[in-house]
């Protein structure tokens, strides 16, 4: 699989804020990337050999993030058995060397938000080995109905169009949802109600606490051309400044893409489904066409853990070939 | 004859807005249209309509009625079928936004 890396951190006004590389400190992370974010600065190694799992082995608790499974969807071509990509996606998390705490699926578990494609994957994912799985929606769940069916089936406990928040071992997880009122100009938007129940989510927090946001679409401005942003993003990160440690979450556009700007992290996930172009690279976003027998280099699963003291955190992205 | 005709055109104009109002029936227009395709149909068409996932929708030599099928009922493994998630006339405000793409 092709991997790029690059790295930029521009702090001039050392403030903790990367201006100038908003948009451009984008890094492409391929097959075994390891990172890992301690006191607002990035390092990062490939994952070579069995050592480096085992120092993940022996951290506090762990989670794996998957995204984008949208079943239904059926391309010559491109896939034609999203089920049975995501059954293998499930056999690589049940591999590994301790079972994730929880799951997060961030967004698409659908291709057009039936109510038979919703079924299929809950009943695939009972076979994960997992104590809970998390979700938010992608703008395929909500498609037609405004998330109903999702929000019946995967949003009992969320509030609004399905956002949500819960804490795991000192860790504070933010589930939003950018997908329903999608934009002019095709951007994601939060809304001003999720906006406030983030801000009013946060008030009480100490600083210290290390925070985990993830939503479908991702909350910076990736590329604006395709959609590839939330309108108000910036909003939600402003709620976020203050705080040591954060990490964002987002898939959507079926690729691996990592960037660092001040104390925040952010990353995206592979799809278990299809890829994407990457930005720019294509004339239009849509489901992209590999080498036959290359499919699986740009599917796979995210894994992230967490080590208890240190505020730090290590993700994992693990392809499917 | 003139005023007469203005007469009838004004108290037919006052009845449709006085129906809408009692009914709240939602008004057919390309604006709610594109408001509609943003929600439903461009994370496949894109936002612009030029087709992504899903075909170019500008120029459309479809029917009305072809079109409304379409959109009612989807197409299998491609397109969401949307009978009962939209209303009739969400679906013709949508065909009135299509309409516009030349």
């Amino acid at each position: 699989m092709k991997t790029k890396e690059k790295f930029i951190l521009h702090d001039h006004n050392k403030d903790g804020l990367d201006r100038r590389g908003f948009l451009e400190c984008m890094a492409w992370a391929g097959t075994g990337m390891l990172w890992t974010v301690s006191g607002g600065l990035l390092g990062s190694t490939l994952l070579s050999n069995r050592a480096s799992a085992a120092e993940i082995a022996k951290s506090s608790f762990s989670f794996v993030q998957i995204s984008d499974s949208h079943i239904g969807f059926n391309k010559e071509g491109i896939n034609t058995d999203v089920a049975g990509t995501l059954k293998e996606a499930i056999a690589r998390i049940n591999a590994l060397p301790e079972p994730p705490d929880f799951i997060l699926h961030t967004g698409d578990l659908t291709h057009l938000a039936a109510a038979d494609e919703f079924d299929t994957l809950d009943q695939l994912l009972k076979s994960v080995k997992t104590q809970q799985i998390f979700y938010v929606p992608g703008e395929h769940d909500v498609t037609g109905d405004n998330g109903k069916l999702y929000l019946e089936r995967f949003g009992k406990n969320s509030k609004g169009s399905g956002w949500h928040s819960f804490d795991h071992n000192g860790v504070h997880f933010i589930g939003l949802v950018n997908v329903v009122d999608i934009q002019q100009n095709g951007l994601g938007a939060l809304g001003a109600e999720q906006l406030a129940w983030l801000e009013a989510d946060l008030h009480d927090r100490s600083s210290e606490t290390p925070i985990v946001v993830f939503a479908h679409i991702p909350l910076w401005s990736v590329y604006p051309q395709w959609g590839w942003g939330t309108d108000d993003g910036a909003q939600a990160l402003s709620f976020l400044k203050r705080f040591g440690s954060v990490t964002v979450l987002n898939g959507h556009i079926h690729q691996t893409l990592k960037k660092v700007e001040g104390r925040v992290t952010f990353h995206t996930a592979m799809s278990t489904a299809f890829p994407q172009p990457e930005p720019g690279k294509a004339p239009k976003p849509g489901p992209m066409k590999v080498e036959a027998g290359k499919l699986r280099d740009f599917l796979g699963i995210t894994d992230v853990t967490y080590t208890e003291g240190k505020s730090s955190l290590a993700v994992v992205d693990s392809t499917l070939a | 004859m003139k005023k007469i005709i203005l007469v009838l055109t004004f108290a037919a104009t006052t009845l449709i807005a006085n129906a809408q109002m009692l009914t709240n029936a939602p008004v057919v227009s390309a604006k709610s249209g594109r408001a509609l395709f943003l929600k439903n149909c461009a994370h496949c068409h894109g936002a612009d309509a030029h087709g992504d996932d899903g075909p170019d929708l500008h120029n459309l030599d479809w029917t009305d009625e072809q079109i409304a099928m379409r959109i009612r009922n989807g197409k299998k493994g491609q397109m969401t079928a949307f009978a009962g998630k939209l209303q009739t006339t969400e679906i013709e405000s949508i065909i009135a936004y299509l309409r516009t793409l030349k």
